[in-house]
């Protein structure tokens, strides 16, 4: 659903972004899926992404001026951490650059925690994802909340079969609500009705020892 | 979803359901009224439901009511029953014989201004409709709404788009993954999407598509081509609905009540003494239980309360209905209902799924219940012995212009 929404990290990889930067172009077109331009990871998941990369640098041209210096800084960073996405996913290492000002926009906004770091990103259609990053970098968990779904295939990656299988085979004795999937070491909630979606996926087994469930939301 | 299981005494329930389905189809209220809210029985503007199995025969507290479909400007139309009314979504979705459903009758594809037919991934919560865009002239109770757009619900129409499978929710297209022969959404909103999907680019949602012989792309779709809410463009009667259910202690096979168009515009429709609740651009309110506040809708197509879960109620979720909440004795809770000033307390009781569903022949359970993290959904069981009004957006009515609902 979510195609215009470039998820930063999805639950369980590394976090890719921008470091230091100055000009007011690039908070405007601030997108961390540029920063790396060859995500790894499954033949799906690296294939839908070269194609969002390609959407978005189209945009990039019009919203987002790149210094040349910023880009080769851009393009080094991500030469020196070999295992950084275009976004991250459950489960996996968030790469965490420090933020500065720039970063805190009307999109894309970092929440720190004792124990946690939060990446608020929000798309132009109105959906806000949330990622859980522990201190090592690690995304724990995600959040999102907004009038349709977050593409979730992105955001679970290589969980997001598992989710897709138990919410198949969600049994709600023939009627409809919400779905409550809870698989050992995955935790996927939905909730909501029509124009207004909440849910959240976490992993249990990496979520730091003091974070609390009803934090991530 | 689990296949259909019949066995005798499944079946005497089945004829038994049918046939008090068809009392109700003769008009009816229903014999069962044992609570506070009087049922309106007749009128133009009056249309029977029933809580019972549904068309795929294994629903749990669904409810049921029958859509007339025509090509537009023409007598050619088809009856169908086993349309599940519902409160949290908003537009007519109707399944296709392709999916099991009972249409046949073939209304004109919307089409694109390039020719080619309009699709649409419609989102719910526990799946997503994919099918086409189809007009039509809707016929419920004495109420008729011409050219609605509507969606066919059609696994066969064209390639499911990737974005729609994304979204991971299973595909509803078929008889026993709807359960319904289709749905009506009746809640407080007039489109399906609404704004975002009339905009071009990043800031569409990818609800709308054309689609080529084999493929679809997103494409923006004005507000008044998106698949509706039909009581929008009823010529009177069209501010809202009335949900109308006795109240039922224990689980039932069926029970019958009433919908009911317009509020305030019927001697049969008025507010009287229920309270109004606006709700915000997302469609909600406000729930406060042990103190705490959770944003909060009303359901008729989610078939329990779903609410919280086990760390907040205490209530530990069954083992083999993992949705739903199965306490060793059945608790009795209340939670305030409130929007701004307007509050009222809502007691509700939840008894053990597993319990509740050990006796195959029932399909009315008013203490049914299960997670919903951080949220409060007031399914069906809460329309159970209380007038529900749903009033839609901007429209007006005597207690001020929708959304709001009021009970």
């Amino acid at each position: 659903m979510l195609r215009d929404f470039q998820v930063e990290a999805n639950l369980g990889r590394r976090v890719c972004q921008y470091g230091k930067s100055g000009t007011s172009g690039r908070r405007r077109g601030y997108r961390r899926d540029r920063v790396c331009p060859s995500p790894v990871g499954n033949p799906d998941t690296r294939r839908e992404a070269l194609t969002k990369q390609r959407f978005v640098s189209r945009r990039a041209q019009t919203k987002c001026n790149l210094s040349i210096r910023g880009k080769l800084w851009l393009t080094a960073l991500c030469l020196l951490i070999p295992s950084l996405q275009s976004w991250g996913v459950l489960g996996e290492d968030a790469a965490l650059v420090a933020a500065d000002g720039a970063r805190i926009n009307a999109s894309s906004r970092l929440i720190q925690r004792e124990s946690y770091t939060i990446h608020e990103l929000r798309s132009p259609s109105g959906i806000t994802v949330r990622e859980y990053a522990n201190a090592s970098g690690r995304v724990f968990a995600v959040a999102w909340k907004g009038p349709f779904l977050p593409d979730m295939k992105q955001l679970l990656g290589t969980h997001f079969e598992e989710f897709q299988k138990a919410a198949q085979a969600q049994n709600r004795r023939g009627g409809h609500g919400p779905l409550v999937i809870q698989q050992p070491g995955l935790i996927v909630e939905l909730g909501g009705h029509m124009r207004s979606f909440v849910g959240r996926a976490y992993l249990p087994d990496e979520m730091p020892a003091e974070v609390r469930s009803g934090e991530i939301r | 979803m689990k296949p259909l299981q019949f066995h005798p005494k499944g079946l005497c329930a089945v004829v038994l359901l049918a046939l008090s389905a068809l009392s109700v189809g003769c008009g009816g209220g229903s014999s069962k009224q044992n609570g506070t809210a009087p049922l309106a029985s007749s009128g133009g503007n009056v249309q029977p439901i029933v809580v019972n199995a549904g068309p795929a025969g294994n629903y749990a507290n669904g409810v049921f009511t029958s859509v007339t479909l025509c090509v537009p400007s023409s007598s050619s139309c088809q009856t169908i029953s086993g349309i599940l009314v519902d409160t949290g979504s908003y537009g007519l979705r109707i399944l296709s014989s392709a999916g099991g459903g009972a249409l046949t009758l073939s209304l004109p594809q919307q089409t694109a201004s390039n020719g080619n037919p309009m699709g649409e991934c419609a989102l719910f919560v526990s799946g997503f409709t994919w099918g086409s865009v189809n007009t039509a002239d809707v016929i419920i109770a004495g109420e008729q709404a011409g050219n609605v757009p509507v969606q066919v619900i059609d696994p066969t129409f064209a390639a499911v788009p990737s974005a729609c499978k994304n979204t991971g929710v299973p595909e509803n297209d078929t008889l026993q993954t709807l359960g319904a022969n289709g749905i009506l959404g009746v809640g407080p909103f007039a489109e399906d999407c609404g704004g975002a999907c009339t905009q071009s680019g990043t800031s569409n949602p990818g609800m709308y598509y054309t689609c080529a012989s084999t493929s679809c792309q997103i494409t923006a779709e004005p507000l008044a081509r998106q698949v509706q809410n039909p009581v929008v463009l009823f010529p009177n009667d069209n501010n809202g609905v009335i949900i109308q259910l006795p109240a039922v202690s224990g689980p039932a096979p069926s029970l019958a009540g009433s919908m009911v168009f317009g509020i305030g515009t019927q001697p049969n429709n008025t507010l009287g003494k229920a309270e109004v609740f606006p709700v915000n651009s997302s469609g909600e309110f406000n729930t406060t239980f042990k103190g705490q506040s959770y944003p909060a809708f009303v359901d008729s197509g989610s078939n329990a309360f779903f609410f919280l879960d086990s760390d907040i109620t205490g209530i530990p979720a069954c083992g083999s209905n993992g949705g739903f909440y199965c306490p060793t004795t059945t608790q009795k809770l209340s939670a305030i209902t409130s929007s701004g000033n307007p509050s009222q307390t809502i007691t509700f009781s939840i008894a053990n799924a597993d319990s509740l569903f050990a006796n195959r022949g029932d399909f009315v359970f008013d203490t049914l219940g299960g997670p919903n993290a951080g949220t409060f959904d007031w399914g069906l069981p809460f329309f159970f012995g209380r007038n529900v009004f749903t009033a839609i957006e901007s429209r007006n009515t005597p207690a001020g212009a929708g959304p709001f609902w009021a009970y």
